[in-house]
Order: structure tokens, then C-alpha cells, then sequence
């Protein structure tokens, strides 16, 4: 019977090649024209049929067709579409060049745009780059994750963080990979800013839902971000200085289309400005810088290789002089070093592949010294991962209804969850504590994107992934499937299921991304979160309007997934920290099942002088754990009913361009002390016996929390302006940006806190509000 | 350039200038609620129930929630029957000898409360059909170290072990408390030193042995004179006894803004607070 249905699979990509007419393959790059850049995302169609594909994340294509006379298109957001009639008589490499619409508005007609109904995958968003620069930031610092919090489904954590949650995940749920290479935490200044330079990135692409089978490790999303590779045309850069940091990205080429390199760089300052003002005895600040790099080299036709780089480092630290006797020295500092190096090759005009050896490293260290003209003291703790990785990916082009991609990954995870240095002229307090755990974590996959007639179109696919920890395996399928109905040509119903398996945790004492959280690997107690989503949605375009419109609902239900034991904490975690033997981490976590359903419903307009986004989100979320709020569902802390995002960008003129965004996002679930009263603990043996004159109570004064998380702080609305100065110089073009960040200077609160009226009588309930109306200016030329 | 600067050192200002005012959100409207507390065990020789108010937070009333309600009408049910308890004003709660009414393994007993102010609230508790076997049996050492002036020590171990309740899964509560005698009126008293909780890991009928170790720093040299034994409990204790108790030893009330308040465990209706159970056994350790 298997062999019979593995015979009738075979023949299914097979059967098309030898029963039909003659076939030939059209295959090859694009490129952005200026700077010869590789383009991913790219549309390429067949106008007559519709039949179609697009680049992958190289720029590559491959569409295979009935000999005849076709019609090709080559379209992308934000460049003029390419046509060319060809007579299909032979395989044939098409290299295309798109142009940039710089700032000039084109016509663009309804079969060039991008169609939303179109594509089989959903619950999907790409953004690009350009309009990410165009939307006003907090301190003008662009930031690509905090555009991602504009979208449906997404939603941020506190205020100014970086931090995302997708459809009711947490915020470890999250795969965010630069260039293949996984990036464990992907915050500046606590959160704040995000690590990722948007002059160094070439594209942006969340997926929330009807995960394809090529990813996998994460429970709730994948924000695959690539790196430009450099322009090969000519030598190029970008210079800005904001208020907080300044940047600079250089690239050109090493040698004219075949090779080429980007550096870009990116650091504050306003530790080295506020220096020389602290007095001698007592200096403190703060920094953090990021560094991109990359290379490629192309050999031929068939093959080019890239390599790339991510190092960025945060840093506060702090020195105080105690009256000439001691001098004491804390910091703490945090930051990940990425390196990618990435082989393409084309076997044939049908089949690509791309290899990836990965490196990425996540270190934490807390350190504190003391030291006189005697004696010395030094402590420090460093936690952190490391991982080394092979990835394989082939896209292969069988015949013209099925594209498929298959593959494997092999990542060896090396933990470091605490580290202690003590070194001391004291004598025997030194120690080297010094634990780590390691494992294996792989996956083989395989999807195909079926177009099975003119109306269905599919993508099936199956991944099998696979962990070994402490000596144990664990093996988990993950079938996944979406489907694509188009109703009418500019209208299409969208269906999609996923499983996905997640094996590593995040310890996190305060949920909202600080460098102190902590990566663990599933072990033999605490075993890989899992997760099942549906989703069903509706796509439309209207092309005249140049508007995309979606509404997705989902169902998603996760097992396993980690949650704190009540009074537990991060910081109790034993005397070295989570992972030593006072303590095991594994005794204070719990696991437990969360639910999450809602809508999403997102109208889109990305090209044309306005353009830009309206996204409404409606969901719950809830959490349950037995031992956590004695085994009661609950709402989930960023539960939130309802979620507006509005985002728009108008270019006035050639010169001028006017952005702004308003969300709105309902209160923070929390738990409010709404009462006091005392407690008391059974001492029993008191009124036993003859000690009958001692009641059998040990008395505590507690309070009295209601339902857990049943309390919701007040919504959340903000409003960002910018408005952006174009000039084009003789040698290059510069940008004045002037933002206001909270327009209206809404006071929403960051945390609530029990305080006091003015008497001091009477209980208040107090906020704490971060950012009022912060203006900011930035000045960048482009050369 | 100075005025770059100047600008900057100004906006960090601005920035790290965090903003504190009054919340602007509806508060859930809270009035005091009665906080009834009873631990009922086969071992007592009373059946004791404590009875006060909590106080509303954002809300004014005149409430002191260590004074206990004097004037209520306490009832307990069962064994088939029921009973008033008396208010007991030396010790500021309402109880009844066991003698009068007995509390015995696997029975349901309810409490009931009201006030002439129209509060009532009730609990409903089981007390676990088996005590602890003649298994039980411990080895206790201390060691009383003096480490100079106002700095002692008092290290105490003891192992335990004792026969699991079959066919059952159950919870236990392991309990020691220093007898202390009072060397001129020979009164005694009971200090609260360490307890802990754990269930059988499905061991059932197994025989489960434990290791406790303690220290008791400021232990100064009178309380080591006046020291005269070890109380050492297990009881085997239902869902209510040990989800409270768990619940307050984790207990992390709302000061840390970023840390998950930790909710106490309330199984009264219309109230606060505990009616719950153990069926236990005690060995004295004499020192």
C-alpha cells in the first residue's frame, strides 16, 4: 500500500513533464538596477495563465512553462514593474534589472501590482525598508521591530519596548533570525531600541501563522530579516545623526558585479558627552554600538558565496572613589555576535540551493570589583548561548504547478546559564563556578507550493524536528498546511494549519525583555513547548484603489508552554543563578496550556503617494497552569481585546514627505491589591494538650488580589509625528527629519503602584508614565 | 556644538524623567469582607475558628483587621449534627472542646458565619481519612554553637520517616515546633521553627523517608536553656490545607511592580481566609 502511494506522489510532479507539451524553464536573478543588489520577494508571472513564482531570499527564480509564446512579468513594490514577450523554445536565464521609483509617483497597472489574494501563504507581513524609514520613531531612532508592533496581531509589551507578542505568544516565541542566523536578544538599552539597523537590511518579513514547513524552533512567529549584500555597481553610503546615536553605512563594490562589501555602524554617545561633567570620584554611563559587515563574491552564473557579520554590545557601567581608600567598579553588559557564511549554487534551471554555516553567540556579564593599594575583590556572573549550525535548502521548479523546498538544519546549542568568577586577595573565596548544557537540535523538511488548478492553490508541507538534551531524544512531526481558494480574480479565501514545536524556554522574571532573561534548553523534566494553529481568512485587492485588504481569524492552542510558579523568581533562583545546584530553575517553572483566539483585519496600501497601513486586532488570550492560580484559567498579561494601529505616510512633494501612526491597544491585564487582612499559618501542638492558652495561628498580614489578572490598566493610545526634508545635493541626497513622539503627550502608564493622597490618609492608586511629548530631530545624507 | 550638547543633556532629562500621577481608571468597588480562619484536626482538643475583616485598600472604612468580629454566630455542621461555637475573649476566637463536638477522619464538616450586620460567609472542608501510622519515626540531633557575644547558633537535622497512605494520593505537611518552658512559671510555649509540604510522588503504601536541616541564627543562650523539646508533626492534609498554605509561604504581595503577585487561597464563600484540614501524628523529642 506505501509503496503504492509513494508511486502515484512520483508521478504526481513527474506525470505533468512527459504527458503534456514540451516544457522549458525560465530562470534567473533580479536585481535592483542601481546598485545591482539581488532582489527577494520579487513577483514573476506568466500574464496570459497567471501561473507564477517569486525570488527567494537570493534573488533567485525559476518558472517552468509550455513552450509558447509568453507574456512575463517581473513586479515589486516600490520599483517600475519589468514585461518582456518571449518565445518560449528552449530553457532560458533571464537576469532582470528593476528600477527604483525614487520619489516620483508611477502609473502602475492593475496586473503590475502585488496581489495579496494571490499568494497561498497568510498570516504573513513584509514591510519595506523604505517606508520603515519613513515612519516617526521614539528619539528618531528607526527601529524595525517597533514598525512590526504595528501590525494585526502583534502587539508591543510596555511602553517604548521593542519587545512583540504574536497572537498571544510570549515574547521567547519569537524565531528572529539576521541572514539565518538566530539573534536570542534583539534589544539595545533595556529593551528600549531594537538592535537591527535598518541601513544595513535589505528585508523584513514576519510570519504569524500557516507557518511554511522550512521554518521551525519557535512557537508563535518568525521575523526572517536579510542583510543587504552591498552594491556592486558603484561605491555608496549613508550617514545619520540623530539625538542619541549617530550611524554610518559604506558599501561598493570589490570588484564591478562580482563582488562587494557593506559595513555599517551605529553607536551612542551621550555617555562620552556627559563624561568630563561627572565629578572625578564617581562616573557612570551608558553605550551600546552594533556592527553589520558583509561580502559576497560571485564565481559565475552558478555559484556566489556571502559572508556576513552581526556584533553589537551594550554596555553600562558605573565607578565610585570611597574617600581615597577603596575604589569600586560595577557594570553589567550584554550582546550578540552573529556569522554567516552562505554558499548558493544552481545545479540545473530548476533546482537552487543555498548552504549556511551559523554561528551566533548571546553573552550576559554582571560584574563588580573593589580594589585598594592592598587588597583586591572581583566578582563577575555571566550567563549566555551559543550555537553553531549547518543549513542545507534546495528550491526545485519540477514543472510549472508545484515549487518545492526541502532541506535540513543541525544546530549545537551550548548554554551557559551561570557562570561565577570570584577572584580575591583574601585568599580561599576564590571560585570558578562555571556550569554549562549542551544539545542538538535539527530538522529535515520538505514543502510544496501546488498550484492545482486556476482557483486552488496549496502549500503542504512536513517537518520533523528532533532534540537531544541530557541524553534524551525527543522526535516531534509537524505537518502544515495552507490552502488558497481565489473566489474572483482579485478575491481569494485563504485557509492554513500548523504544528510547531519549540525547544528551547526563556526564563524571564519581568516578561518585558531584559538582558538578564535566560535561555534554557528543554530537558528531561521540562519538556518542548508545542502548538497548533488554525486559521481561516479572507484577502482581497482593489487594484484601482491600490489597497490590499485581509481578514484572518485563528485558533491557536499551545501545551507545555512555561509559566512561573507563584512566588518564584529569577532572582531567588539559587545563589548562582538558575542552572546551579542550590537551586534548580527546573523546580520553579511550571508548565501549563494557553489558548489564544481573535481577528485580524489589515487594509494596506504600499505604493502611490500615500500610502501606509489601518490594522484592527480583537482577541483573548488565556493562560492555565496547575500550579499557578490553583489550576484557574486566566488572561494572559497582554491579553488585549482590542488593538488599532493606523500608519500613514504622504509624500507632499519631491522635497517634503509628512508620516505619521495612532495605536490604541486595550489596558494591560494585571493583578490590583484591592484589600488588607490577616492571615494565618496552622501552628498546631498549641492548643493540644496542656498548651491550652495559645490560639494554633501564626498571624501574616497579607493582601487580598481578587482574581488573577482581572484588573485592566487603562488603554494604552499614543500619536507619532515626522515629517521628513529631501534635497538632492550635487554629490548626494539629504534628509532632515523633525518627529514628535506622543503628539498629544497621553500620559499611559508604565506600571501602577500603591501611594498616598496628599493627607497621607487615604490609598491611591499611582502610575508611572515614561514618555511624555519628546520631539526629536535627525539629519542623514545618502551618498 | 555647545548647543548640541545642551540639547542632548536636555532630552535625557526629559526621557529618564519618569512622570507619577494619580491612575485614571475605575477601581473595582471593594468593602471589607469577612476573613474566617479554621484549621480543624482529629489530634486538637479544640475546634477553633478566627474570625475578623479585611480592609478595603482604595476605599475608606473604619477597619481594624487585627480586631477580631466579637459578635457573630459562628456554626460548624456535621457528624450529622452541628454547634454554636463561643466567643473565646481571651484569646479573640470563637471555639468548643472537642469533647463537646469531635472532628473525625473523612467526615465533611461546614462553617457557616453571619453578623448582626448582615455578613455571612461559609467554608466547606473533608478531613483526610487517615492519620499517620506507628511508622512514624525520627532521628533529631542540634547542636547549640556559641560563636561569641550575641552571635549563636542552633543547628538542628532530623530525619523522618513514615508509611504512605494506600490507594490514596496525598499530600503531607511536616511540622516542628520548640517546646519552650518557661524555667520560673514552668508555662510552655511552642515557637514556630520549620514546616514543609509534599505529596507521595504516587509511592503509594511505600515507606517515604525525608531529610530536614535547620538553623535558627539569633538563637541566644536563654532560649537554648528554656528549650525543652521538639514537637514533630506529619499530617496527612486535604487540597484547601495545602493550596493555602502553599499560597502563603509563596506569598510576594504587589511592592515589586515587575514580579506576579502571588493570590492566597480562599475557600470561604462570601469571604476570605481558610476552613480547612489535617489528620496528623506527633512524636516529642525531649532534649
Amino acid at each position: 500500500m506505501f509503496k503504492k502511494r509513494l508511486f502515484f506522489l512520483l508521478c504526481l510532479f513527474a506525470f505533468p513533464a512527459f504527458s503534456q507539451t514540451a516544457k522549458y524553464t525560465i530562470s534567473g536573478f533580479v536585481y535592483e538596477q542601481s546598485s545591482h543588489e539581488s532582489l527577494p520577494g520579487v513577483v514573476v508571472a506568466n500574464t496570459r495563465t497567471g501561473a507564477g513564482t517569486t525570488t527567494n531570499n537570493y534573488g533567485f527564480y525559476s518558472i517552468t512553462l509550455p513552450a509558447d509564446s509568453v507574456e512575463m512579468l517581473w513586479t515589486f513594490v516600490g520599483y517600475k514593474p519589468v514585461r518582456k514577450k518571449i518565445m518560449l523554445n528552449q530553457n532560458m536565464q533571464i537576469n532582470i534589472d528593476l528600477e527604483g521609483f525614487e520619489q516620483k509617483e508611477v502609473v502602475i497597472e492593475g496586473d503590475q501590482q502585488e496581489k495579496i489574494s494571490d499568494n497561498t501563504q497568510m498570516s504573513q507581513v513584509s514591510i519595506p525598508i523604505e517606508q520603515i524609514k519613513q515612519i516617526p520613531a521614539l528619539l528618531g531612532e528607526k527601529d524595525v521591530l517597533k514598525v512590526i508592533q504595528l501590525m494585526p496581531g502583534v502587539q508591543k509589551g510596555s511602553e517604548g519596548s521593542s519587545g512583540f507578542y504574536v497572537r498571544g505568544g510570549g515574547a521567547d516565541q519569537n524565531l528572529i533570525i539576521l541572514d539565518d542566523a538566530t539573534v536570542y536578544n534583539a534589544y539595545h538599552l533595556f529593551g528600549f531600541f531594537s538592535l537591527f539597523n535598518g541601513d544595513a537590511l535589505k528585508s523584513v518579513e514576519l510570519t504569524k501563522g500557516g507557518f511554511p514547513a522550512r521554518y521551525g524552533g519557535r512557537l508563535s512567529s518568525v521575523l526572517e530579516m536579510q542583510m543587504k549584500d552591498g552594491n556592486q555597481e558603484k561605491f555608496s553610503g549613508e550617514a545619520g545623526i540623530g539625538l542619541i546615536s549617530s550611524r554610518l553605512t559604506l558599501e561598493g563594490p570589490l570588484k564591478k558585479k562580482k563582488s562587494s562589501f557593506l559595513v555599517s555602524g551605529r553607536r551612542t554617545y551621550i555617555d562620552a558627552l556627559v563624561y568630563p561633567f561627572l565629578p572625578q570620584e564617581n562616573k557612570f554611563g551608558y553605550y551600546f554600538y552594533d556592527l553589520n559587515a558583509k561580502v559576497n563574491y560571485t564565481f559565475n552564473d552558478r555559484n556566489r558565496l556571502f559572508l556576513s557579520g552581526y556584533f553589537g554590545k551594550d554596555k553600562f557601567y558605573a565607578k565610585f572613589n570611597s574617600g581615597q581608600t577603596y575604589e569600586d567598579e560595577a557594570g553589567i553588559d550584554w550582546g550578540n555576535a552573529t556569522a554567516t557564511l552562505r554558499f548558493n549554487h544552481l545545479w540545473n534551471d530548476r533546482l537552487f540551493s543555498n548552504t549556511s554555516f551559523i554561528f551566533t553567540n548571546y553573552t550576559l556579564g554582571i560584574g563588580y570589583a573593589q580594589k585598594s593599594s592592598t587588597d583586591f575583590f572581583s566578582l563577575r556572573y555571566t550567563s549566555g548561548i551559543r550555537d553553531f549550525s549547518l543549513k542545507h535548502d534546495f528550491d526545485f521548479s519540477p514543472n510549472p504547478n508545484h515549487y518545492v523546498k526541502f532541506g535540513f538544519m543541525t544546530t549545537y546549542h551550548r548554554f551557559n546559564p551561570s557562570a561565577v568568577v570570584v577572584k580575591s586577595s583574601y585568599g580561599p573565596d576564590n571560585l570558578n563556578d562555571v556550569n554549562t548544557l549542551e544539545s542538538f537540535e535539527n530538522g529535515i523538511y520538505i514543502e510544496d507550493d501546488w498550484r492545482i488548478n486556476s482557483v486552488f492553490k496549496a502549500n503542504f508541507g512536513f517537518r520533523l524536528s528532533h532534540f537531544n538534551t541530557e541524553g534524551k531524544n525527543y522526535m516531534r512531526p509537524e505537518p502544515r498546511a495552507a490552502l488558497r481558494y481565489m473566489v474572483r480574480e482579485d478575491m481569494s479565501i485563504k485557509a492554513s494549519y500548523a504544528m510547531m514545536n519549540q525547544y528551547l524556554h526563556l526564563l524571564s522574571n519581568t516578561g518585558i525583555g531584559l538582558p538578564t532573561d535566560l535561555w534554557v534548553p528543554a530537558t528531561k523534566r521540562i519538556g518542548p513547548q508545542q502548538s497548533q494553529q488554525v486559521a481561516l481568512g479572507v484577502a482581497k485587492d482593489l487594484t484601482e484603489q491600490k489597497l490590499m485588504i485581509s481578514v484572518e481569524g485563528y485558533y491557536k492552542w499551545s501545551k507545555d508552554v512555561l509559566g512561573y510558579k507563584d512566588g518564584a523568581s529569577f532572582f531567588l533562583i539559587g545563589d548562582n543563578g538558575p542552572g546551579s545546584e542550590d537551586i534548580n530553575w527546573e523546580d520553579n517553572v511550571t508548565a501549563g496550556q494557553a489558548w489564544s483566539y481573535g481577528a485580524e483585519f489589515l487594509v494596506q496600501r504600499k505604493f502611490g503617494k500615500f500610502t501606509g497601513w489601518v490594522g484592527y486586532t480583537l482577541s483573548w488570550t488565556q493562560l492555565q497552569f496547575d500550579s499557578i492560580n490553583f489550576g484557574k484559567k486566566y488572561y494572559a498579561k497582554y491579553d488585549r481585546r482590542h488593538d488599532i494601529s493606523v500608519v500613514g505616510i504622504y509624500k507632499i512633494n519631491d522635497h517634503i514627505t509628512l508620516s505619521a501612526t495612532w495605536v490604541f491597544g486595550t489596558g494591560n491585564a494585571i493583578t490590583l491589591p484591592l484589600a488588607e487582612y490577616t492571615a494565618a499559618e496552622h501552628t498546631p501542638g498549641s492548643s493540644t494538650g496542656q498548651q491550652t492558652n495559645i490560639p494554633n495561628f501564626y498571624w501574616l498580614f497579607v493582601q487580598d488580589f481578587g482574581e488573577k489578572n482581572s484588573f485592566r490598566m487603562a488603554a494604552y493610545h499614543r500619536m507619532d509625528v515626522g515629517l521628513q526634508f529631501h534635497k538632492k545635493k550635487k554629490y548626494w541626497d539629504r534628509t532632515f527629519e523633525l518627529g514628535f513622539y506622543n503628539l498629544y503627550n497621553r500620559k499611559n502608564p508604565f506600571f501602577y503602584y500603591i501611594g498616598e493622597d496628599a493627607s497621607g490618609q487615604n490609598r491611591k492608586l499611582k502610575q508611572i508614565s515614561l514618555f511624555p511629548i519628546i520631539p526629536s530631530v535627525s539629519w542623514t545624507v545618502k551618498f | 556644538m555647545n548647543k548640541l550638547f545642551f540639547a542632548s543633556i536636555g532630552f535625557f532629562a526629559l526621557l529618564f524623567s519618569s512622570c507619577e500621577r494619580d491612575a485614571d481608571v475605575d477601581l473595582p468597588e471593594t468593602k471589607p469582607k469577612l476573613v474566617l480562619i479554621g484549621f480543624i484536626t482529629p489530634q486538637d482538643s479544640f475546634v477553633t475558628v478566627s474570625l475578623k475583616r479585611s480592609k478595603p485598600i482604595f476605599q475608606a472604612y473604619d477597619v481594624n483587621t487585627n480586631d477580631a468580629v466579637t459578635d457573630a454566630t459562628v456554626t460548624v455542621f456535621g457528624n450529622n449534627t452541628s454547634v454554636v461555637l463561643p466567643f473565646d475573649a481571651t484569646l479573640q476566637v470563637y471555639r468548643i472542646s472537642t469533647s463537646q463536638f469531635q472532628i473525625l477522619g473523612g467526615n465533611e464538616y461546614r462553617v457557616t458565619v453571619s453578623t448582626p450586620q448582615g455578613e455571612s460567609a461559609e467554608a466547606t472542608t473533608v478531613v483526610p481519612q487517615n492519620s499517620i501510622d506507628a511508622s512514624y519515626a525520627l532521628t533529631l540531633t542540634d547542636t547549640f554553637t556559641n560563636l561569641g557575644p550575641g552571635y549563636f547558633w542552633l543547628n538542628t537535622t532530623v530525619q523522618y520517616q513514615f508509611t504512605d497512605n494506600a490507594q490514596e494520593t496525598n499530600r503531607y505537611r511536616f511540622y516542628i515546633g520548640l517546646v519552650l518552658v518557661d524555667t520560673l512559671t514552668f508555662d510552655t510555649s511552642i515557637a514556630r521553627m520549620t514546616s514543609e509540604f509534599f505529596n507521595d510522588n504516587n509511592g503509594n503504601g511505600q515507606l517515604l523517608s525525608r531529610n530536614v536541616e535547620l538553623y535558627w541564627g539569633n538563637f541566644d543562650t536563654n532560649l537554648n536553656d528554656s528549650a525543652y523539646a521538639y514537637d514533630c508533626w506529619v499530617f496527612n492534609v486535604n487540597s484547601d490545607y495545602d493550596n493555602y498554605h502553599k499560597s502563603l509561604y509563596n506569598y510576594s504581595g504587589g511592592e515589586d511592580p515587575f514580579a506576579e503577585p502571588t493570590i492566597i487561597y480562599s475557600n470561604v464563600d462570601g469571604g476570605l481566609g481558610v476552613f480547612a484540614a489535617a489528620n496528623g501524628r506527633k512524636i516529642r523529642v525531649i532534649r
